[in-house]
């Protein structure tokens, strides 16, 4: 049988190619390793408190604005639309400072979706509501209380024109790396009869990212 | 066997010529040390505004030992390579102490950074390194991988 051990003769050969190989010195190359961008939601109703542009002073605002009107008893039972008013005094726009959301009485919602990635992702703005305002016992339903869309100048609102229902309504898709504006102008639609009373409740608006 | 062995080393010396007349070499530059293991990216500007600007940049300091022992003397240009990456809109732009040039760079490139005499055995610079790249399309953390290159000048 024949032997596979190399003979010296072999060995010399494969030292003599190492060697002779031994020149090229192994070159190094420096890593930079980077890591990708934070990703970032936001979303203002009313009173925010980002200050313009600077998402590092944002920050949980637990304030709830209120939106409300009383009806004149020269408009009950008429079904004429009443038009409400809010505490909200946002007039401009947070990104830069524009008047937008003029003049006083509308609530403005901004919100934008900060992300990395080339896919078409997007947050989603919803609101939720029961199924009515309550002053007691009594009730008058929440979809009596619709809004209007009114983007000041060039600046449109981007949430139609709708009203609140008692299921959870999804009212704008929010495009990443975007800031999405609206400008809303609440109104009471005094529809027929309703029992006497000071209604509330309350709407949540929830921004939903992937 | 001795003829055998003369033979391929006349071979790889013919072969090793044929580099020295194309004159380019990799540079060795273990020692180099880069300011930190993971450079964060961060959004030039953190709220979108009304004029889309989705850069993300970051900067990493990096000292830098060359070994060019073996060209001391010699007239030579030195080419800093990035190897071609994911995200063909990063851009590398550095600043230098002098010893190398500043510039900047794309993943593929070949950028000249020094161009003389080499002096000294070892060259030792620390650049500043400021990335960019377009946030969207970097989606998960990512390696560059620089290097050196030495071209002998006649």
């Amino acid at each position: 049988m024949r032997s596979r051990r190399p003979s010296f003769e072999q060995l010399r050969l494969v030292a003599c190619l190492a060697a002779a190989l031994g020149v090229q010195v192994p070159a190094h190359a420096y890593t930079v390793g980077i890591a990708s961008a934070s990703r970032s939601l936001y979303l203002q109703v009313g009173v925010g408190n980002m200050a313009q542009a600077n998402p590092n002073s944002a920050g949980n605002n637990t304030t709830r604005n209120n939106v409300t009107v009383t009806v004149p008893a020269a408009a009950l039972f008429t079904g004429a639309a009443q038009t409400m008013q809010t505490d909200s005094t946002v007039t401009v726009s947070p990104i830069d400072g524009a008047a937008y959301c003029t003049p006083v009485g509308k609530v403005y919602i901004g919100s934008f979706f900060r992300t990395t990635g080339s896919s078409n992702n997007s947050a989603t703005l919803t609101v939720s509501t029961p199924a009515t305002l309550s002053s007691g016992s009594a009730t008058i339903p929440f979809s009596s209380i619709a809004w209007t869309g009114t983007g000041t100048g060039q600046f449109d609102s981007e949430i139609p024109s709708g009203s609140f229902s008692s299921t959870l309504l999804t009212l704008v898709s929010v495009a990443k790396n975007t800031w999405s504006e609206s400008c809303l102008l609440f109104t009471y639609t005094n529809p027929g009869i309703m029992p006497a009373g000071t209604f509330t409740g309350t709407a949540t608006y929830t921004l939903t990212a992937p | 066997m001795k003829n055998a062995c003369r033979a391929l080393a006349a071979v790889l010396l013919a072969l090793l010529a044929v580099q020295a007349n194309a004159a380019t070499y990799r540079v060795d530059d273990t020692g180099t040390v880069v300011g930190q293991a993971v450079t964060p990216m961060r959004w030039r500007q953190p709220v979108p505004g009304r004029v889309a600007d989705n850069t993300i940049e970051g900067q990493v300091s990096v000292a830098l030992r060359l070994n060019l022992s073996q060209w001391v003397m010699r007239q030579a240009r030195i080419y800093m390579l990035l190897a071609p990456t994911e995200n063909e809109r990063l851009v590398a732009t550095w600043r230098t102490q002098g010893r190398l040039l500043p510039g900047s760079m794309r993943g593929g490139d070949r950028v000249l950074v020094f161009e003389g005499v080499v002096r000294e055995p070892f060259l030792q610079e620390t650049i500043l390194l400021n990335l960019t790249a377009d946030g969207r399309a970097l989606e998960r953390a990512q390696s560059l991988q620089f290097n050196f290159e030495i071209e002998m000048t006649p």
